[in-house]
């Protein structure tokens, strides 16, 4: 079977949710900051079990700040999200909750994950649970799925994204 | 008249436009849409999905469109790499045909968006420079915090150390105060040790050294010697006490044998105190109070440099008062004969200095004994 869902990328400024896409879908890194505008779509197939397939569409939208908000349309019609934060930036990982609750309110019932991202800034062999311990142990977040991701070394990239390909077709992610 | 309106849509307001069936396939009019967009097509009827991957997740949205229960939809500032970066937006506008088609509209938004996005990275890149900035402060903050709180362990271990040292200070000045009068007390007891012996002697060591003190100041010595020499002078005739006291009270003249004896006490008195830990050479000062400068006298017969300042201004003192002082066993010559002697001898058997300065103390009047003589019968 062959899926094609909808993955919206969520995230303060500047956390590296274009950074991520890069990385899993072109397998690069550049350290030079362009800041998104309005949304890039990007695709990937990856395999699930057997002989099925998932087309991801990866929706890289612009970052908010204190000031800015997505916009409602890009979130419709979503089968996942990843809300990510930045490891070394807290008001990031605290605006995690705001960006989880707004992706749930629109898409109930999608899976989503959390990317701790640039967690090669605190260590080489920083893990999922150094990354929660970053991270409020209250609401949804408390039991979302957590991944400690670089998209610098890569770590933990791949398998996030696979993560949540997995997810979303255990909730019976549409067939097209 | 449609290729007019393409191009003036086109090149005036860089609008494509085209439509869309029921099979999602869309097909664009009028030039340049497919290179704007950087498909390969170039004309008919391409899958939507494919053409514009952004619209996966919006098809109930096109359909309720085409269906004209909804006006528009529109997914807007798409963001595409062909060669360079495009912009657009991307609209499903109702045809009033409810054929299950509708209007596709792509508006090239390129250069707008790039500057917006160049005013946009500056934005960024300076609300995270004031980030940075807040943590740093932060940081600043909590390490001022750890400062403050470090001086006030430190201030506080300090006030428990001031407390401490004036605790200790106490004890060693308790200490200090508690030896002295032990020493001074010691002291005392030899002193009266010998003087319970021979009373009529009784005050004699005493005198000799408060003069020998106050000679000593007079010549400006420093208070621990000048201390030192007191302390001597009170002991210098401690050796006495194995003299027999007929010896010491004999009127008239002594013979060879009882004067031998009597010679023989600056030596005991010296092996009595040697082996007393005193800060200053009492045992030294006592051994050689009978010395003269000339070497006549005992029991060494030194010569000058030989003997102690110390011994030397004791040995005027001793003197000074054992003529000036009336024993009741002996005819005393008096002060002035005392004086007189000394000036006689000085420089020959008493130290020069010391005898000018006893002289100067007591022909100014600035010295006289005040501690009582014995008198029969007191």
């Amino acid at each position: 079977m062959e899926y094609k869902w909808k993955i919206t990328i969520l995230g303060d400024f500047a956390v590296g949710k274009t950074s991520l896409v890069q990385r899993f879908v072109y397998n690069t890194f550049s350290d030079s900051y362009l800041t998104t505008i309005g949304v890039k779509v990007s695709r990937k197939e990856v395999k699930l079990g057997g002989t099925d397939t998932a087309m991801l569409l990866l929706w890289d939208i612009a970052g908010t700040d204190l000031f800015t908000q997505v916009s409602h349309d890009y979130l419709r019609g979503a089968s996942g999200a990843i809300i990510v934060g930045d490891i070394s930036r807290k008001d990031t990982l605290a605006s995690l909750e705001k960006h989880l609750a707004l992706f749930r309110e629109i898409n109930p019932g999608s899976g989503y994950v959390i990317a701790v991202n640039k967690t090669d800034l605190i260590g080489a062999d920083a893990g999922t649970e150094a990354a929660r311990r970053h991270l409020p142990a209250t609401g949804a977040l408390s039991t979302a799925e957590v991944f400690a991701t670089s998209a610098l070394d890569g770590r933990n990239v791949e398998s996030m994204f696979t993560a949540l390909a997995k997810k979303i077709e255990g909730r019976g992610g549409s067939e097209k | 008249m449609k290729n007019d309106i393409d191009d003036i849509l086109l090149n005036r307001f860089r609008i494509f436009h085209g439509e869309v069936n029921a099979r999602f396939e869309v097909r664009f009019e009028g030039p340049g849409f497919f290179e704007f967009i950087g498909s390969d097509a170039v004309s008919g009827w391409s899958d939507l999905t494919e053409l514009f991957p952004e619209t996966v997740g919006s098809e109930e949205a096109i359909l309720r469109i085409m269906e004209g229960q909804r006006g528009e939809y529109g997914i807007i500032s798409v963001n595409r790499t062909v060669v360079e970066e495009i912009f657009y937006n991307l609209y499903f506008i109702d045809n009033c045909r409810h054929d299950g088609t509708c209007i596709i509209v792509v508006r090239d938004l390129t250069n707008e968006l790039l500057y917006r996005q160049a005013l946009q990275q500056q934005k960024n890149e300076i609300q995270l420079l004031q980030q940075q900035l807040v943590d740093k402060n932060d940081d600043l903050d909590s390490a001022n915090r750890a400062l403050r709180a470090s001086r006030d362990e430190l201030w506080k271990l300090n006030q428990d150390l001031e407390i401490k040292v004036q605790e200790r200070t106490g004890q060693l000045e308790e200490s200090t105060k508690l030896s002295k009068r032990l020493f001074t007390q010691t002291v005392g007891a030899l002193m009266n040790a010998l003087e319970q012996r021979d009373a009529y002697t009784m005050g004699h060591q005493l005198r000799v050294s408060t003069l020998a003190g106050a000679i000593a100041r007079e010549m400006e010595l420093d208070d621990f010697t000048v201390e030192g020499i007191m302390v001597a002078g009170n002991l210098h005739d401690l050796g006495k006490i194995s003299v027999p006291s007929e010896f010491l009270t004999k009127p008239g003249i002594l013979t060879d044998e009882e004067f031998a004896v009597i010679k023989a006490h600056p030596g005991i008195g010296f092996r009595i105190l040697k082996d007393i830990e005193f800060p200053w050479p009492v045992a030294q000062y006592v051994l050689m109070h009978h010395e003269r400068l000339d070497g006549s006298g005992y029991p060494s017969r030194l010569r000058g440099e030989d003997i102690p300042l110390g011994a030397k201004i004791l040995c005027v003192a001793d003197v000074v008062e054992a003529m000036a002082t009336p024993r009741p066993y002996r005819h005393a010559p008096g002060l002035d004969l005392a004086l007189d002697e000394i000036m006689k001898f000085r420089g020959v058997r008493y130290d020069e200095q010391a005898v000018e300065a006893c002289e100067r103390l007591f022909r100014s009047g600035r010295f006289s004994w005040k501690i009582p003589v014995y008198k029969s019968g007191s």
